[in-house]
């Protein structure tokens, strides 16, 4: 591995594997937050625990796979984990070598939250993905500061921290789950689930694999919702696929939210049901349209359509 | 102006940056293709905000049509739904949210309502499918009036992003990117 590449490796084991507490900015637009993170491995289990610190609370607990997010009406909703589709090889977080997709640069020295940094470029060598500008700290290798720009250099979020305390004693209480009132939970289908049809991608990005899917059901109509997450290695998207009922309207549309983007369409399948298909995604809005544009249901023409 | 230069003064009148007095002078300076651009971006803001929706003007419809029309062409056809939205979101940058058209009852094989003049009628039946991945997303572009009832909003971060989200902490190598992108957007939920 390149140097570049070892020091995205060691950024990725630090931020799972050391011991730290910290308070950082999120912002994109002209929106921002202000977030504490505290994170810890204690007994061989990860956890980790973001709160937002202005305005409303909003948190989120994770304890290795399971996380927990704690909405500002103290309600709760409960991700639990699901399959992966690659081995964890490809998928896990910058094990091996960065895709091909981007070439890294380190970029000189920085300063942020007093702490001395390494400046890094990720920049993509296609229009299908973002691009990043990171800074990471010289004794943990933790990530101090991150931006992900687009094709004109423009930062589309930003998260940056304040202070950062490494090796801090964090307790196991501090990942205790505040009573909460109500539990939503984003639930597994007990086997057999009706399954909906599969999507086929007419066409990705090049160097997007699926890495991982699953079918579970959400409110209100606790109809099955599959979902299939692709990525590069950095960047990533989610489909998700539900079945329309018989007179319930369904809304198509395209909505940014910072670096996100999120693309609806309604598409009908070969067995005459519809499917409500929706991308979400940290890829830029051409790759975010062509990708849905290209998809098919069994039975269904290439990019066949409604309209 | 140009487009580019103009999208800029447009973000910062909609986010509030520019004094009464830059306002007007913006808006003297602005020709009709911009001033739709604009009744679009202050629509979105509007409804961001929760503020009271502005009558949209008489010829909105029109010059959004014309203003939309050698930007569809570069699009995918099944966009033709929801171009305008399309457009929208990927002229906002980053600095808003943007986007999500309704249809409605709108069949299978009909034409999207979007291309008749007349406003679209508020949908009173059945429940709709609730799938908007951002929650919080402002409706753009309507023909016509928004409706108040139409804006309404779930409470909660759509199960979409949420499940999104957690794919990607798993397999984006950002580490705590993702989590801080869904909180920060769970928070602001709940100031709406």
């Amino acid at each position: 591995m390149s140097p570049p590449q070892s020091l995205l490796a060691a950024m990725a084991s630090a931020y799972r594997n050391l011991d730290y507490q910290g308070r950082f900015l999120y912002t994109y637009g002209n929106e921002l937050s202000t977030l504490e993170i505290r994170h810890a491995v204690i007994e061989g289990v990860e956890y980790e625990r973001l709160t937002h610190l202005s305005g409303p609370v909003a948190e989120l607990i994770r304890a290795d796979d399971q996380v927990i997010c704690v909405h500002s009406d103290r309600s709760m909703t409960r991700l639990s984990a699901s399959t992966a589709l690659a081995p964890l090889g490809i998928s896990g977080p910058m094990a091996g070598q960065l895709p091909r997709q981007y070439n890294v640069l380190l970029d000189g020295d920085g300063r942020v939250a007093g702490r001395a940094a390494l400046r890094m470029r990720v920049n993509p060598l296609d229009e299908h993905r973002y691009g990043y500008r990171l800074w990471i700290d010289r004794d943990s290798n933790l990530l101090l500061k991150s931006e992900m720009v687009d094709a004109k250099g423009v930062a589309l979020e930003r998260l940056e921290f304040l202070a950062l305390d490494v090796g801090t004693q964090v307790a196991r209480s501090d990942f205790d789950v505040p009573g909460a009132v109500l539990r939503h939970a984003i639930e597994p289908l007990p086997e057999p689930a009706p399954k909906p049809p599969q999507l086929e991608a007419g066409w990705l990005p090049a160097g997007f694999v699926a890495v991982q899917g699953d079918l579970r059901r959400s409110a209100p109509h606790r109809l099955p919702v599959a979902a299939t997450a692709y990525g590069d290695g950095l960047a990533s998207f989610t489909l998700f696929l539900q079945p329309i009922p018989a007179g319930v309207p369904a809304e198509e549309g395209v909505s940014r939210l910072g670096p996100t983007v999120a693309i609806s369409r309604r598409m009908a399948a070969g067995n005459n049901e519809n499917y409500l298909v929706t991308l979400v995604g940290e890829v830029p809005q051409a790759t975010a349209e062509r990708v849905l544009s290209e998809m098919r249901l069994p039975g269904t023409a290439v990019g066949a359509t409604l309209h | 102006m140009n487009i580019e230069r103009e999208r800029e003064v447009l973000s910062s009148l909609l986010d509030g940056e520019t004094s009464e007095l830059e306002t007007r002078r913006i808006l003297r300076d602005l020709d009709d293709a911009g001033a739709a651009r604009w009744a679009r971006w202050q629509l979105a803001g509007d409804i961001l905000r929760h503020q009271e929706v502005a009558a949209v003007p008489a010829d909105f419809n029109a010059r959004l049509n014309a203003a939309l029309a050698d930007e569809k062409s570069r699009r995918s056809g099944w966009l033709g739904g929801v171009a305008r939205a399309a457009v929208a979101a990927s002229v906002a940058a980053a600095t808003v949210t943007v986007g999500w058209q309704y249809w409605g009852t709108q069949g299978v094989g009909e034409q999207p309502a979007h291309v008749a003049a007349a406003p679209v009628q508020p949908v009173q039946e059945a429940p709709r499918l609730q799938h908007r991945p951002f929650a919080e997303t402002a409706l753009v572009g309507l023909g016509g009036r928004v409706q108040a009832g139409q804006v309404q909003q779930s409470q909660h971060l759509s199960p979409m992003l949420m499940r999104h989200s957690e794919f990607t902490a798993r397999h984006s190598s950002q580490g705590m990117v993702p989590y801080a992108r869904l909180v920060s957007a769970d928070a602001r939920q709940g100031t709406r």
